[in-house]
């Protein structure tokens, strides 16, 4: 059996055991999928305690219907990312629906004195992020975030190569234009 | 067109470099493609070093979920060993070090929300009077610290706390450090996580222990009844529905939704609303399930609750008065000692007690001219700065309504 092979019956037998809710199973995908699972919803949440919230509530969710998770030729990062993208629509949403917190605050509070670029730049990048569609939000997270080819891009989002070509150009420069309104130089390519 | 842009860009993203043979018009819109993807590339370093501090937090949390769902984890029929009633807290028996404080701030609205009963019937108590993102007061004992979290016995059960460094951890006075040691009364403010967790932004901690509290199920007030009992915990959401929890005279538990001019008026009359005798009052016009609290008869206009000297009961120190004046990062709070200008800061919360006003509507009119009741950050380094916590927006100053 090649290396390939092995890896990929041995991701199965794990994903296997997690569908029966093997807890030592569980533990194992939370080390290894933990990470991306944050990274994924990072960009799309207020701050990193959000984000740790909504990662965390990502595995117990993943848990609870661990019985209805087809294991056989499912990556079960996928199936993880598509949780995290559910939870971080609802959790959205939830914020909209109960007023316009983040503005109020804002409103009464000053901007903080920015102290470094790259802190600037991800502020920056997750405000332009936050009015990009879900789809959009979804294709940049995955392909530069998580560094994800095309194919496997394709795959988390059940879409084709070529859908998910024309979704990151339109998202880039969504985020480009989102950019050059709030002001934002940048650097060029 | 649209597919040679896409596929030009592919390129470009794989080599890093602008293809050759393309137009002027499509090198500007790759070039700025190209960056927009290295901002992002470059920024992952960040996000990985947050995932793996977060790690550790994230581990516990998880480990414990999956501890609750075994078995052996959920014994059948098996009730709370009954523990000693918290008798005492905040001047009643218990001597706490005391606050002195111009008047108290009552955070956060506990909105009754059912959740999945991932815990025992103690558990699922806490779990009903915590909304995430309420901000929240409540009264509590000490645990021992694990994975990153404190768990507290409060009266409705084991909220588990996060104190991190952004928790100002204080003396009951209000003014010097502390530190939480096991078994020590606390009284914390903080917001609701998603998970339940209470993210503290203030513990105010006693210098003796605390009785640990018998946990009830608390129960919502739907219909008025002179209940006599005392505050056991606060809270307020974005929309303007404070909620108070009351110990009552008879043992129960109740989670009643307050009227603002009254809870202001409370929060004027005593330094500190947790822990504070009350008697549920009607008020005229409130909506169903709306009532007043007023001082229990017999409290008069004393600063302190009865049956103990101010500084027993561990507090925050507040500012409460009518927003006069805000310019850049101060406001200036008319009390009734004077004018009292606070500083904010990013870590500045904001509250809505007033219910009539919309979130959006107190957008476009501001805070100024309305009562406001500023939650301070302990700061004992530099006392002569007031830096607000939490801004609690309640009514204009010209209403006339009240309790």
């Amino acid at each position: 059996m090649s290396d390939e092979a092995r890896c990929d019956a041995a991701a199965e037998e794990l994903a296997r055991r997690a569908s029966e809710r093997d807890p030592a199973a569980w533990t194992e995908l939370f080390e290894e999928h933990y990470s991306a699972v944050y990274a994924f919803v990072r960009y799309r949440l207020h701050g990193a305690g959000e984000a740790e919230d909504l990662a965390s509530q990502t595995f117990e969710v993943a848990y609870a219907n661990a019985r209805r998770f087809d294991y056989r030729g499912v990556p079960i990062q996928a199936w993880l990312i598509g949780i995290a993208r559910n939870l971080c629509r609802d959790h959205v949403k939830k914020l909209r629906r109960r007023g316009h917190h983040e503005e109020i605050t804002e409103m009464v509070t000053p901007p903080e004195p920015s102290r470094t670029e790259s802190v600037d730049l991800r502020r920056d990048l997750a405000t332009a992020m936050a009015v990009l569609t879900d789809d959009q939000q979804t294709v940049l997270s995955l392909r530069f975030v998580l560094d994800k080819s095309v194919a496997e891009t394709a795959q988390l989002m059940d879409r084709s190569e070529d859908a998910v070509k024309n979704l990151q150009r339109r998202a880039l420069a969504a985020m480009n234009r989102e950019l050059l309104e709030m002001g934002f130089e940048g650097r060029s390519a | 067109m649209s597919e040679r842009l896409d596929d030009l860009l592919e390129q470009a993203l794989a080599t890093g470099r602008l293809p050759e043979g393309i137009s002027d018009e499509e090198a500007d819109e790759l070039a700025a493609a190209l960056a927009r993807s290295n901002d992002l590339r470059a920024s992952v370093a960040a996000v990985d070093a947050e995932a793996e501090a977060s790690m550790p937090a994230a581990r516990a949390r998880f480990e414990r979920f999956l501890g609750e769902q075994q078995p052996s984890a959920r014994p059948a029929g098996v009730t709370p060993t009954a523990r000693p009633r918290f008798a005492g807290w905040f001047g009643r028996k218990t001597r706490l070090p005391a606050l002195a404080a111009a008047a108290a701030v009552i955070l956060v609205a506990a909105g009754l929300l059912v959740v999945p009963a991932l815990f025992n019937d103690v558990e699922t108590a806490s779990a009903q009077v915590l909304v995430p993102g309420d901000y929240v007061q409540f009264q509590a004992v000490a645990g021992r610290p694990s994975d990153g979290s404190l768990p507290v016995e409060s009266d409705f059960g084991e909220v588990s706390v996060v104190v991190d460094d952004q928790t100002e951890v204080v003396d009951a006075t209000g003014a010097g450090a502390a530190t939480i040691e096991p078994g020590r009364a606390l009284v914390v403010a903080g917001v609701v996580g998603e998970d339940l967790r209470v993210r503290a932004r203030t513990v105010s901690v006693a210098a003796v222990a605390g009785e640990r509290p018998v946990s009830r199920r608390p129960q919502q007030l739907m219909q008025f009844h002179a209940h006599h009992g005392q505050v056991v915990a606060l809270s307020l959401g974005d929309e303007g529905n404070p909620r108070v929890v009351v110990e009552t005279s008879d043992g129960k538990l109740l989670v009643v939704k307050v009227d603002g001019p009254s809870l202001e008026s409370l929060l004027e009359r005593y330094s500190a609303a947790v822990g504070t005798p009350v008697q549920i009052v009607r008020v005229d016009g409130a909506p169903p399930g709306v009532f007043g609290v007023a001082p229990a008869p017999g409290e008069g206009g004393s600063q302190q609750p009865p049956g103990g000297p101010m500084h027993d009961r561990p507090m925050f120190m507040s500012v409460v008065g009518i927003a006069k004046q805000r310019e850049a990062n101060r406001l200036t709070v008319e009390t009734r000692e004077g004018d009292v200008t606070v500083e904010l800061t990013r870590r500045t919360q904001v509250r809505i007690a007033d219910p009539s006003v919309t979130p959006a509507q107190l957008l476009a009119q501001g805070v100024t001219g309305r009562f406001v009741t500023v939650v301070v950050v302990p700061h004992h380094q530099q006392r002569d700065q007031v830096i607000a916590d939490v801004i609690i927006v309640g009514r204009p100053a010209d209403d006339e309504s009240g309790p």
